[in-house]
């Protein structure tokens, strides 16, 4: 379990970090944890021990303070009891911390001089064979810039490219394209795609998986909004969910792609 | 399996004996989170509007409309009234909660939001189509909106007739917030209740280095919301803890400054 601080340009990341369970009932460790940052370097992940944290206690680290290592723009902080080497070729695999209801969780986002805007958060690598289908209804009008962020960390450090194509979701029409990087958090730029606020943009990339957010700035500074949306395995609870996100990825990926126009 | 997973199993048995989330009992129920929804004093709540048995299906009809129903809840949980309405013909439409939408808003605490008539869908198998939603807050003096998911399955619809998804138990169970509340803001945390029976909360409080006390303590009825404000003073961090018989007291988030907000899910 990794927890993710981020850069996008003009804003400064933080990741809230604490040391406290989630329940009453589920972790017990209380010993001091090295906080080590951990980000793709070459065909390896480097490592830098950046302090440590007590029990009931919380850390914020400020991506300002971090930048040689957010080149992609995501720098995973990972709690550990012992130390890491400099260079490590995959993630490390055990997760200090271990509550499933709910999982451990960081406050991550982004700031400026004059808002700040959070989720609450924990990243677990994402498998390489694996696609990303999302609809996205965060797109705001009126005095605002809108950025998609797609955040992708995976067991090796290497950074793999691919597209991710940006539809209208019922006329199916191609509205354009863009890379995304693995092990990365990717910025685009929205605004120039002219989304209308009718339409409902779906975002689709073939051979990667990403955790989609919306981010708006409001072009007076006053207000930052961040959200996720959901993978379609959320359109639905209970029964096969996976099946079923299968099966509507497989329905609106297979359009999708068809319409290059 | 290690003594110390075997330790986490054998207390999962004793804290979650059930799941989080009840199985609806009726095939063909839908579901939907009990959203906080703020009016008046300066808030404008939104939903965005999806066409959620479109994006199941695969496509978005042209010819067929399905129904929404919007049902809200007073601050005990009471519901205060229903609004159906058509599906957009839109596959995204932001629906600004207000008085011209429903006239006794203003009475409202929480809305659910349940998919209905609908074609059938060959996909779901055992599943149950979920509006897991999305809602913007917005303060009036500021420019943009403020996003959040749902939070908790919470009720199931089946022709006219709800069920409470959450679950509560005999122990008491604490939810920690993992957040530093930090000044100088105001914050509001929204919480709700998606169990069918009445549930004692308590809300402690502490700085990083003192304990637990006593912030507030009330009951919360079934579909029950209550707001629980804190304020913090500057360079001043507190966290915060919920204890009560529910599975996952887990809180909507308000960070409000003089010019700004922000709102997460705890």
């Amino acid at each position: 379990m990794f927890f993710p601080l981020m850069y996008t340009e003009g804003l400064t990341g933080f990741l809230d970090l604490c040391y406290f369970p989630p329940n009453n009932w589920e972790n017990r460790i209380k010993k001091k944890l090295n906080l080590f940052a951990i980000w793709p370097d070459g065909d390896q992940w480097a490592t830098q021990n950046v302090g440590t944290i007590e029990y009931g206690q919380s850390r914020q680290i400020v991506s300002s303070d971090h930048q040689e290592k957010l080149k992609t723009g995501l720098c995973l902080i990972y709690p550990s009891l012992g130390i890491l080497k400099n260079h490590i070729s995959e993630l490390p695999k055990l997760p200090i911390w271990h509550t499933r209801i709910p999982e451990w969780r960081a406050t991550t986002g982004f700031r400026n001089a004059k808002a700040q805007t959070s989720y609450q958060g924990e990243l677990f690598p994402l498998p390489n064979n694996a696609s990303l289908l999302t609809f996205h209804p965060f797109i705001q009008y009126g005095g605002i810039e809108n950025r998609l962020l797609v955040l992708n960390a995976t067991t090796n450090p290497e950074i793999i490219e691919s597209d991710i194509f940006l539809y209208d979701s019922k006329s199916k029409n191609r509205r354009g394209s863009e890379k995304v990087r693995t092990n990365s958090l990717t910025t685009i730029a929205l605004d120039k795609y002219n989304f209308m606020p009718h339409e409902l943009p779906a975002f689709v990339i073939p051979n990667m998986a990403g955790i989609p957010f919306g981010l708006g700035i409001s072009l007076d500074g006053n207000m930052l909004s961040m959200e996720h949306t959901h993978p379609p395995a959320s359109l639905v609870l209970f029964g096969n969910r996976f099946g079923v996100q299968g099966e509507v990825k497989k329905k609106w990926i297979g359009k999708l792609l068809e319409n290059k126009k | 399996m290690n003594l110390q997973e075997f330790t986490r199993k054998a207390k999962y048995g004793v804290f979650i004996p059930k799941k989080v989330t009840r199985k609806p009992w009726n095939i063909g129920s839908v579901i939907s989170d009990l959203f906080p929804l703020r009016t008046g004093d300066g808030w404008t709540t939104f939903f965005e509007i999806l066409d959620i048995p479109g994006l199941l299906n695969g496509s978005f009809s042209d010819t067929s409309r399905h129904k929404i129903l919007f049902v809200f809840f007073d601050q005990d949980g009471n519901e205060i009234g229903r609004k159906h309405f058509p599906s957009p013909t839109e596959p995204r439409y932001s629906l600004e909660l207000s008085t011209s939408f429903f006239k006794e808003i203003d009475k409202a605490c929480t809305f659910s939001v349940f998919h209905t008539n609908f074609e059938p869908l060959d996909n779901l198998g055992d599943s149950f189509l979920a509006e897991r939603g999305y809602s913007g807050y917005k303060r009036n003096n500021m420019p943009i909106r403020g996003y959040v998911h749902g939070n908790l399955d919470s009720i199931a619809w089946h022709l006219g007739e709800m069920q409470m998804l959450g679950n509560a138990g005999i122990l008491r169970r604490s939810y920690l917030v993992q957040h530093p509340f930090s000044g100088e803001s105001k914050y509001e945390l929204f919480l709700t209740n998606p169990c069918n029976q009445k549930v004692r909360i308590r809300v402690q409080v502490r700085s990083p280095k003192s304990s637990w006390k006593d912030f507030e303590t009330f009951i919360l009825n079934p579909r029950g919301c209550q707001k629980i404000s804190i304020d913090v003073g500057e360079n001043e961090v507190k966290f915060i803890r919920i204890v009560s018989r529910l599975y996952l007291g887990r809180p909507v988030i308000f960070r409000c400054n003089e010019n700004s907000m922000d709102v997460f899910h705890g």
